[in-house]
């Protein structure tokens, strides 16, 4: 058995991540004080929790773990988010009739938009694509953070990404941003 | 050796596109897509299109926590375990 980590280590293991949990807070809180409280507590809780941290393992996804865990437990009933969107009733968009099949539009949608349709995805979704595609997380740290397999992680992520897209596109067309294809030609 | 003799097609890279796209597919694995991509302008269309989609998800990241949040928890690191914790 290792011995346990040392308390003066934990300032190494934590402080480093200060600004990942705080943009994971944000988006999660999607308030700048809630985040700043969630972030705190956060902090205390792993402090608390130090002696089961094992040596070597994965310090950031452990404290997201403990962030994510605070915030359902804690945060969530405090802060409102928006209804999330029923994936089964989104018909996904076939690329038959895709204009833009790079995908150019995305660079020119505003952040607001992106968030809109993110913030709508059922929490299950939208928490993979966070880690995942926002902060970059390999899939592996997802799946630890998440507590979820990694196949899981994969399955989530494909068919977030393939309603966002899809989101974004139609919004894209309707704004004008990209021009259906009979259009375009 | 060819794509033909490996069995390497458009299903499997299609698999394995969202790993190259996100740098986490293996080195060989790596070259397997990159070659596949040169030869199938399918393959490759769709690997720019994932690949904007992902940069532009990362653009919302920006940010940091706040320097007053830091210095807090610095210091309630020190009130509840000494100095050296939040060192």
């Amino acid at each position: 058995m290792s011995a346990p980590p040392a308390p003066a280590r934990f300032g190494d293991e934590a402080l480093p991540h200060l600004d990942l949990l705080y943009r994971v807070a944000l988006r999660l809180t999607g308030d700048p004080a809630a985040a700043e409280d969630l972030v705190q507590d956060t902090m205390l809780k792993a402090l608390r929790a130090w002696g089961s941290f094992r040596p070597g393992s994965n310090a950031r996804a452990w404290l997201v773990t403990i962030l994510r865990n605070q915030f359902i437990n804690t945060w969530r009933k405090r802060t409102r988010r928006p209804t999330a969107i029923d994936l089964e009733a989104i018909p996904e968009l076939g690329d038959e009739d895709n204009p833009d099949p790079e995908g150019q539009f995305f660079a020119s949608l505003v952040d607001d938009e992106v968030t809109r349709a993110l913030d709508a995805l059922p929490e299950e979704f939208r928490d993979v694509v966070l880690l995942s595609d926002l902060e970059g997380l390999p899939y592996q740290e997802v799946a630890e953070a998440l507590e979820i397999p990694i196949g899981t992680v994969k399955s989530r992520l494909f068919r977030a990404r393939r309603i966002l897209q899809g989101q974004l596109r139609r919004y894209a067309v309707e704004t004008g941003i990209i021009r259906p294809q009979e259009e375009a030609q | 050796m060819t794509e033909r003799e490996t069995g390497y097609d458009c299903e499997k890279a299609g698999a394995e596109l969202d790993a190259f796209v996100r740098g986490e597919l293996p080195l060989e694995a790596a070259g397997r897509m990159q070659a596949h991509l040169v030869r199938c302008g399918h393959c490759a269309q769709v690997a720019r299109h994932e690949q904007a989609f992902r940069d532009r998800l990362r653009r919302l990241s920006a940010g940091c926590c706040p320097d007053h949040l830091k210095a807090q928890i610095v210091e309630l690191l020190e009130t509840a375990t000494g100095p050296d914790a939040a060192t």
